[in-house]
Protein backbone atom coordinates (compact mmCIF):
# COMPACT_ATOMS: atom_id res chain seq x y z
CA UNK A 1 0.00 0.00 0.00
CA UNK A 2 2.75 2.55 1.12
CA UNK A 3 4.70 2.03 -2.21
CA UNK A 4 0.93 2.29 -4.26
CA UNK A 5 0.75 5.95 -2.35
CA UNK A 6 4.37 6.69 -2.86
CA UNK A 7 3.87 6.23 -6.39
CA UNK A 8 0.74 8.27 -6.85
CA UNK A 9 2.17 10.82 -5.35
CA UNK A 10 4.87 10.95 -7.88
CA UNK A 11 2.35 10.75 -10.70
CA UNK A 12 0.46 13.79 -9.68
CA UNK A 13 3.11 16.10 -8.64
CA UNK A 14 3.72 16.88 -11.91
CA UNK A 15 -0.10 17.83 -13.02
CA UNK A 16 -0.01 20.25 -10.44
CA UNK A 17 2.42 22.98 -12.99
CA UNK A 18 0.71 21.87 -15.88
CA UNK A 19 -2.44 24.44 -15.99
CA UNK A 20 -3.71 22.63 -19.49
CA UNK A 21 -5.27 19.74 -17.89
CA UNK A 22 -4.95 20.35 -14.13
CA UNK A 23 -8.94 21.18 -13.53
CA UNK A 24 -9.87 18.59 -16.39
CA UNK A 25 -7.50 15.73 -13.88
CA UNK A 26 -8.78 16.59 -10.47
CA UNK A 27 -12.27 16.33 -12.02
CA UNK A 28 -12.21 13.05 -13.89
CA UNK A 29 -10.03 11.63 -10.93
CA UNK A 30 -12.75 12.50 -8.21
CA UNK A 31 -15.49 10.89 -10.85
CA UNK A 32 -13.63 7.96 -11.93
CA UNK A 33 -14.45 5.81 -8.94
CA UNK A 34 -18.26 6.57 -9.19
CA UNK A 35 -17.48 5.63 -12.95
CA UNK A 36 -15.98 2.24 -12.28
CA UNK A 37 -18.81 1.31 -9.48
CA UNK A 38 -21.37 2.33 -12.03
CA UNK A 39 -20.28 1.38 -14.99
CA UNK A 40 -17.34 -1.91 -14.27
CA UNK A 41 -13.68 -1.08 -14.98
CA UNK A 42 -13.63 -1.94 -18.42
CA UNK A 43 -16.34 0.63 -19.49
CA UNK A 44 -14.91 3.51 -16.87
CA UNK A 45 -11.28 2.92 -18.71
CA UNK A 46 -12.84 2.87 -22.45
CA UNK A 47 -14.73 6.26 -22.01
CA UNK A 48 -11.46 7.93 -19.73
CA UNK A 49 -9.45 6.77 -23.00
CA UNK A 50 -11.82 8.76 -24.92
CA UNK A 51 -12.79 11.92 -22.81
CA UNK A 52 -9.02 12.00 -21.28
CA UNK A 53 -7.01 13.46 -19.84
CA UNK A 54 -4.55 10.39 -21.18
CA UNK A 55 -2.51 10.97 -17.83
CA UNK A 56 -5.79 9.98 -15.84
CA UNK A 57 -5.43 6.66 -17.48
CA UNK A 58 -1.68 6.78 -17.58
CA UNK A 59 -1.50 6.90 -14.21
CA UNK A 60 -3.59 4.35 -13.15
CA UNK A 61 -2.17 1.31 -15.48
CA UNK A 62 1.17 2.50 -13.68
CA UNK A 63 -0.51 1.99 -10.07
CA UNK A 64 -2.93 -1.22 -10.98
CA UNK A 65 0.56 -3.06 -12.75
CA UNK A 66 2.17 -2.41 -8.86
CA UNK A 67 -0.65 -3.75 -7.16
CA UNK A 68 -1.50 -6.83 -9.11
CA UNK A 69 1.49 -7.16 -12.02
CA UNK A 70 -0.94 -7.06 -15.20
CA UNK A 71 0.59 -4.62 -16.96
CA UNK A 72 -0.65 -1.90 -19.56
CA UNK A 73 -4.57 -2.64 -18.30
CA UNK A 74 -5.81 -0.22 -20.42
CA UNK A 75 -4.62 -1.81 -23.74
CA UNK A 76 -6.33 -4.73 -22.74
CA UNK A 77 -9.58 -3.25 -22.05
CA UNK A 78 -9.19 -1.74 -25.70
CA UNK A 79 -8.07 -4.84 -27.27
CA UNK A 80 -11.04 -6.81 -24.90
CA UNK A 81 -8.22 -9.11 -23.82
CA UNK A 82 -9.22 -9.41 -19.77
CA UNK A 83 -9.29 -12.13 -17.80
CA UNK A 84 -13.16 -13.10 -16.80
CA UNK A 85 -11.69 -14.66 -13.52
CA UNK A 86 -9.77 -11.69 -12.63
CA UNK A 87 -11.86 -9.12 -13.62
CA UNK A 88 -13.82 -8.47 -10.22
CA UNK A 89 -10.19 -8.68 -8.31
CA UNK A 90 -8.79 -6.07 -10.88
CA UNK A 91 -11.57 -4.25 -10.66
CA UNK A 92 -11.14 -4.28 -6.52
CA UNK A 93 -7.62 -2.79 -6.86
CA UNK A 94 -8.44 -0.28 -9.58
CA UNK A 95 -10.46 1.48 -6.85
CA UNK A 96 -7.72 1.37 -4.55
CA UNK A 97 -5.35 2.90 -7.34
CA UNK A 98 -7.97 5.67 -7.63
CA UNK A 99 -8.40 6.29 -4.21
CA UNK A 100 -4.81 7.00 -4.09
CA UNK A 101 -4.82 9.51 -6.87
CA UNK A 102 -8.09 10.95 -5.75
CA UNK A 103 -6.24 12.06 -2.76
CA UNK A 104 -2.94 13.06 -3.62
CA UNK A 105 -4.95 15.03 -6.60
CA UNK A 106 -6.99 16.61 -3.99
CA UNK A 107 -4.16 18.07 -1.79
CA UNK A 108 -1.86 18.81 -4.51
CA UNK A 109 -4.23 20.45 -7.34
CA UNK A 110 -6.19 22.04 -5.28
CA UNK A 111 -9.39 19.80 -4.20
CA UNK A 112 -11.88 22.36 -4.89
CA UNK A 113 -13.37 21.03 -8.67
CA UNK A 114 -17.14 20.48 -9.46
CA UNK B 1 -34.23 -19.94 18.49
CA UNK B 2 -34.43 -17.63 21.48
CA UNK B 3 -34.83 -14.40 19.27
CA UNK B 4 -36.79 -13.45 16.25
CA UNK B 5 -34.95 -13.05 13.07
CA UNK B 6 -36.71 -10.05 11.25
CA UNK B 7 -36.30 -9.88 7.39
CA UNK B 8 -35.77 -6.22 5.46
CA UNK B 9 -36.41 -6.23 1.96
CA UNK B 10 -35.44 -2.74 0.39
CA UNK B 11 -38.44 -1.33 -1.24
CA UNK B 12 -36.23 1.82 -2.50
CA UNK B 13 -32.47 2.51 -2.25
CA UNK B 14 -30.89 2.58 1.16
CA UNK B 15 -28.58 4.70 2.78
CA UNK B 16 -27.10 3.89 6.11
CA UNK B 17 -23.96 5.71 6.08
CA UNK B 18 -20.73 5.49 7.33
CA UNK B 19 -19.47 9.31 7.68
CA UNK B 20 -17.39 10.67 5.41
CA UNK B 21 -14.47 9.20 3.82
CA UNK B 22 -11.09 9.56 2.22
CA UNK B 23 -12.00 6.67 -0.27
CA UNK B 24 -13.29 6.93 -3.85
CA UNK B 25 -16.99 7.60 -2.86
CA UNK B 26 -17.21 10.40 -0.42
CA UNK B 27 -20.68 9.35 1.57
CA UNK B 28 -20.13 5.44 1.65
CA UNK B 29 -22.62 3.13 3.33
CA UNK B 30 -21.40 1.20 6.19
CA UNK B 31 -19.23 -2.16 5.80
CA UNK B 32 -17.59 -4.82 7.75
CA UNK B 33 -14.42 -3.68 8.06
CA UNK B 34 -13.19 -7.76 7.53
CA UNK B 35 -15.25 -8.60 4.64
CA UNK B 36 -16.90 -5.39 3.11
CA UNK B 37 -20.30 -7.11 3.67
CA UNK B 38 -22.77 -4.35 4.23
CA UNK B 39 -24.50 -3.67 7.45
CA UNK B 40 -26.63 -1.05 9.31
CA UNK B 41 -26.50 -0.42 12.42
CA UNK B 42 -28.76 1.54 14.90
CA UNK B 43 -31.66 -0.94 14.07
CA UNK B 44 -33.03 -0.08 17.42
CA UNK B 45 -33.05 4.09 17.16
CA UNK B 46 -34.72 3.14 13.63
CA UNK B 47 -37.49 0.96 15.23
CA UNK B 48 -38.34 3.22 17.89
CA UNK B 49 -38.38 6.56 15.30
CA UNK B 50 -41.13 4.27 13.60
CA UNK B 51 -43.31 3.13 15.74
CA UNK B 52 -46.15 5.01 17.41
CA UNK B 53 -46.30 5.52 21.35
CA UNK B 54 -50.17 3.75 20.92
CA UNK B 55 -49.44 0.39 19.14
CA UNK B 56 -45.99 -0.30 21.92
CA UNK B 57 -44.87 0.34 24.99
CA UNK B 58 -41.64 2.12 23.63
CA UNK B 59 -40.35 2.58 26.99
CA UNK B 60 -39.97 -1.25 28.25
CA UNK B 61 -39.05 -2.50 25.30
CA UNK B 62 -36.55 0.11 24.01
CA UNK B 63 -35.87 1.36 27.75
CA UNK B 64 -35.68 5.34 28.30
CA UNK B 65 -34.81 8.04 25.83
CA UNK B 66 -31.14 9.28 26.84
CA UNK B 67 -31.29 12.61 27.99
CA UNK B 68 -34.17 12.43 29.98
CA UNK B 69 -32.29 13.53 33.30
CA UNK B 70 -33.85 10.62 35.51
CA UNK B 71 -32.68 7.51 36.18
CA UNK B 72 -32.55 5.22 32.78
CA UNK B 73 -34.25 2.01 32.70
CA UNK B 74 -32.91 -0.53 30.27
CA UNK B 75 -34.47 -1.73 27.68
CA UNK B 76 -35.98 -5.35 27.29
CA UNK B 77 -35.39 -6.17 23.55
CA UNK B 78 -31.71 -6.09 22.26
CA UNK B 79 -31.32 -5.53 18.55
CA UNK B 80 -28.59 -6.98 16.27
CA UNK B 81 -27.01 -4.51 13.45
CA UNK B 82 -28.48 -5.80 10.28
CA UNK B 83 -26.46 -7.75 8.01
CA UNK B 84 -26.90 -8.89 4.64
CA UNK B 85 -28.49 -11.82 2.82
CA UNK B 86 -29.21 -11.20 -0.43
CA UNK B 87 -27.83 -8.54 -2.62
CA UNK B 88 -29.41 -7.54 -5.99
CA UNK B 89 -27.18 -7.25 -9.31
CA UNK B 90 -27.84 -6.46 -12.98
CA UNK B 91 -28.23 -9.57 -15.03
CA UNK B 92 -28.94 -9.66 -19.03
CA UNK B 93 -31.37 -12.66 -18.91
CA UNK B 94 -33.29 -11.87 -15.92
CA UNK B 95 -33.17 -8.17 -15.38
CA UNK B 96 -31.74 -8.80 -11.94
CA UNK B 97 -30.86 -11.91 -9.60
CA UNK B 98 -29.74 -12.17 -5.93
CA UNK B 99 -26.58 -13.13 -5.22
CA UNK B 100 -25.38 -14.36 -1.81
CA UNK B 101 -22.29 -16.38 -0.35
CA UNK B 102 -21.64 -19.50 2.06
CA UNK B 103 -20.74 -17.32 4.83
CA UNK B 104 -23.70 -15.53 4.36
CA UNK B 105 -26.26 -18.64 4.64
CA UNK B 106 -24.01 -20.11 7.16
CA UNK B 107 -24.50 -16.66 9.23
CA UNK B 108 -28.12 -16.44 8.66
CA UNK B 109 -29.32 -20.18 9.30
CA UNK B 110 -27.43 -20.66 12.22
CA UNK B 111 -30.16 -18.00 13.89
CA UNK B 112 -32.88 -21.07 13.04
CA UNK B 113 -30.55 -24.06 14.09
CA UNK B 114 -30.86 -25.81 10.46
CA UNK B 115 -27.63 -27.91 10.48
CA UNK B 116 -28.36 -29.96 7.84
CA UNK B 117 -29.27 -26.81 5.12
CA UNK B 118 -25.58 -25.94 6.97
CA UNK B 119 -23.84 -28.72 6.21
CA UNK B 120 -24.71 -28.65 3.09
CA UNK B 121 -23.20 -25.41 2.49
CA UNK B 122 -20.82 -26.02 3.86
CA UNK B 123 -19.79 -29.16 2.09
CA UNK B 124 -20.49 -27.50 -1.36
CA UNK B 125 -16.97 -26.02 -3.06
CA UNK B 126 -17.25 -22.89 -5.10
CA UNK B 127 -14.60 -21.44 -7.35
CA UNK B 128 -13.64 -18.15 -8.40
CA UNK B 129 -15.00 -19.20 -11.83
CA UNK B 130 -18.80 -20.59 -10.40
CA UNK B 131 -21.87 -19.93 -8.74
CA UNK B 132 -24.70 -22.01 -7.57
CA UNK B 133 -27.91 -22.15 -9.58
CA UNK B 134 -32.09 -22.77 -9.10
CA UNK B 135 -32.23 -24.60 -12.30
CA UNK B 136 -30.15 -26.60 -15.03
CA UNK B 137 -28.80 -23.40 -17.19
CA UNK B 138 -24.61 -23.63 -18.19
CA UNK B 139 -23.60 -20.03 -16.65
CA UNK B 140 -24.78 -16.99 -15.19
CA UNK B 141 -23.93 -13.37 -15.67
CA UNK B 142 -23.92 -11.11 -12.80
CA UNK B 143 -23.06 -7.60 -14.68
CA UNK B 144 -20.01 -8.41 -16.75
CA UNK B 145 -18.89 -11.14 -15.23
CA UNK B 146 -20.04 -14.94 -16.39
CA UNK B 147 -19.71 -17.76 -14.16
CA UNK B 148 -19.73 -21.36 -14.78
CA UNK B 149 -23.02 -22.53 -13.09
CA UNK B 150 -24.04 -25.92 -10.71
CA UNK B 151 -27.23 -26.46 -9.79
CA UNK B 152 -27.91 -27.65 -5.99
CA UNK B 153 -30.96 -28.98 -4.18
CA UNK B 154 -30.28 -27.60 -1.12
CA UNK B 155 -30.31 -24.00 -2.90
CA UNK B 156 -34.05 -24.62 -3.83
CA UNK B 157 -34.92 -25.61 -0.47
CA UNK B 158 -33.49 -22.72 0.85
CA UNK B 159 -35.40 -20.71 -1.92
CA UNK B 160 -38.83 -22.08 -1.53
CA UNK B 161 -38.74 -21.26 2.52
CA UNK B 162 -37.53 -18.25 2.09
CA UNK B 163 -39.50 -16.88 -0.45
CA UNK B 164 -42.55 -17.66 1.35
CA UNK B 165 -42.21 -15.61 3.96
CA UNK B 166 -39.78 -12.93 2.17
CA UNK B 167 -42.94 -10.77 0.45
CA UNK B 168 -46.39 -10.78 -0.13
CA UNK B 169 -45.88 -10.15 -3.67
CA UNK B 170 -46.18 -12.82 -5.34
CA UNK B 171 -44.10 -11.80 -8.65
CA UNK B 172 -41.37 -11.22 -6.19
CA UNK B 173 -41.88 -15.04 -4.04
CA UNK B 174 -41.62 -16.61 -7.51
CA UNK B 175 -38.60 -14.61 -8.70
CA UNK B 176 -36.94 -15.62 -5.20
CA UNK B 177 -37.28 -19.47 -6.18
CA UNK B 178 -35.73 -19.03 -9.46
CA UNK B 179 -33.24 -16.30 -9.43
CA UNK B 180 -31.11 -16.39 -6.81
CA UNK B 181 -27.22 -17.47 -7.07
CA UNK B 182 -24.71 -18.31 -4.63
CA UNK B 183 -21.09 -17.33 -5.63
CA UNK B 184 -17.71 -17.76 -2.95
CA UNK B 185 -17.11 -15.22 -0.26
CA UNK B 186 -14.01 -13.57 -1.86
CA UNK B 187 -16.27 -13.34 -5.05
CA UNK B 188 -19.65 -12.00 -2.81
CA UNK B 189 -17.56 -9.06 -1.08
CA UNK B 190 -16.17 -7.86 -4.53
CA UNK B 191 -19.40 -7.77 -5.74
CA UNK B 192 -21.29 -5.91 -2.70
CA UNK B 193 -18.08 -3.38 -2.77
CA UNK B 194 -18.20 -2.90 -6.17
CA UNK B 195 -21.71 -3.51 -7.86
CA UNK B 196 -23.65 -0.43 -5.29
CA UNK B 197 -25.68 2.11 -6.91
CA UNK B 198 -23.69 5.58 -6.77
CA UNK B 199 -25.53 9.09 -6.92
CA UNK B 200 -23.56 12.30 -7.90
CA UNK B 201 -25.16 15.23 -6.17
CA UNK B 202 -24.72 18.79 -5.89
CA UNK B 203 -25.13 22.10 -4.26
CA UNK B 204 -26.85 25.16 -6.02
CA UNK B 205 -25.62 28.17 -5.22
CA UNK B 206 -28.96 30.48 -4.40
CA UNK B 207 -28.28 33.52 -5.88
CA UNK B 208 -26.45 32.74 -8.97
CA UNK B 209 -28.55 29.49 -9.91
CA UNK B 210 -25.89 27.24 -10.68
CA UNK B 211 -23.74 25.06 -8.88
CA UNK B 212 -21.46 25.93 -6.22
CA UNK B 213 -17.51 25.50 -6.95
CA UNK B 214 -16.58 22.22 -4.98
CA UNK B 215 -20.13 20.78 -4.21
CA UNK B 216 -20.85 18.10 -5.55
CA UNK B 217 -20.63 15.07 -4.03
CA UNK B 218 -21.09 11.16 -4.17
CA UNK B 219 -23.42 8.97 -2.08
CA UNK B 220 -22.98 5.18 -2.58
CA UNK B 221 -26.75 3.25 -2.14
CA UNK B 222 -27.79 -0.30 -1.52
CA UNK B 223 -29.86 -0.97 -4.45
CA UNK B 224 -33.94 -1.27 -4.18
CA UNK B 225 -34.33 -5.28 -3.94
CA UNK B 226 -31.43 -5.83 -1.31
CA UNK B 227 -32.57 -8.07 1.48
CA UNK B 228 -31.05 -7.79 4.60
CA UNK B 229 -31.90 -9.17 8.12
CA UNK B 230 -31.54 -8.21 11.70
CA UNK B 231 -32.16 -10.12 15.21
CA UNK B 232 -34.31 -9.16 17.62
CA UNK B 233 -33.56 -11.06 21.67
CA UNK B 234 -34.83 -10.53 24.76
CA UNK B 235 -32.70 -9.09 27.31
CA UNK B 236 -32.70 -9.64 31.57
CA UNK B 237 -35.29 -7.55 32.23
CA UNK B 238 -37.61 -8.83 29.80
CA UNK B 239 -40.94 -10.81 31.15
CA UNK B 240 -40.83 -13.06 28.23
CA UNK B 241 -43.59 -11.66 25.55
CA UNK B 242 -41.81 -8.20 24.58
CA UNK B 243 -40.96 -10.22 21.13
CA UNK B 244 -44.27 -11.10 20.43
CA UNK B 245 -45.24 -7.16 21.32
CA UNK B 246 -42.77 -6.23 18.80
CA UNK B 247 -43.59 -8.82 16.55
CA UNK B 248 -47.19 -7.48 16.21
CA UNK B 249 -45.90 -3.61 16.25
CA UNK B 250 -43.74 -4.46 13.41
CA UNK B 251 -44.88 -6.98 11.23
CA UNK B 252 -45.35 -6.31 7.59
CA UNK B 253 -44.82 -2.45 8.55
CA UNK B 254 -42.93 -0.34 5.75
CA UNK B 255 -40.53 1.41 7.59
CA UNK B 256 -37.29 4.27 7.13
CA UNK B 257 -34.37 3.40 8.03
CA UNK B 258 -30.71 5.16 7.62
CA UNK B 259 -30.21 8.49 5.83
CA UNK B 260 -31.52 10.26 2.81
CA UNK B 261 -35.51 10.00 4.08
CA UNK B 262 -37.14 12.78 2.14
CA UNK B 263 -35.26 11.94 -0.96
CA UNK B 264 -37.76 8.72 -0.92
CA UNK B 265 -34.46 6.31 0.38
CA UNK B 266 -34.44 3.67 3.27
CA UNK B 267 -37.87 2.49 3.08
CA UNK B 268 -38.08 -1.25 3.76
CA UNK B 269 -40.45 -4.07 4.11
CA UNK B 270 -40.62 -5.98 8.04
CA UNK B 271 -41.42 -9.75 8.23
CA UNK B 272 -41.05 -11.64 10.64
CA UNK B 273 -39.13 -15.58 9.26
CA UNK B 274 -38.57 -18.84 10.47
CA UNK B 275 -36.71 -21.43 8.45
Amino acid sequence: MIEIAKKAAELVAPIRENQDIKEEYLRTIKGLGSLVIQNGLAGAILFTIKKGPKEVVEHLDQLIEIKTGVSQLSEKVKNGDIYNQKYLQIQIAALDCIKWLKRYAEILLGGDSA
Amino acid sequence: MEGKVFLMYAETELHAGKGMDIGVLDLPIQRERKTKFPIIQGIKGALRANIDNDKLDKEKIFGSEPGDGEETKPGTVAFSEAKILLFPVRNPERLFIWVTCPLVLIRFLRNFEKKDLIKHVESTQISDSEAVTLDNQSSVWIEDIKLNAKKSDWLLDFAEKLSIQASDIDYIKNKLKKDIVVVNDNIFSQIVETMTNVIPRVRIDREKGIVETGALWYEEYLPQDTIMYFIARETVYSDGNELNLLENALKDRVISIGGKETLGKGLVNLKVVNL
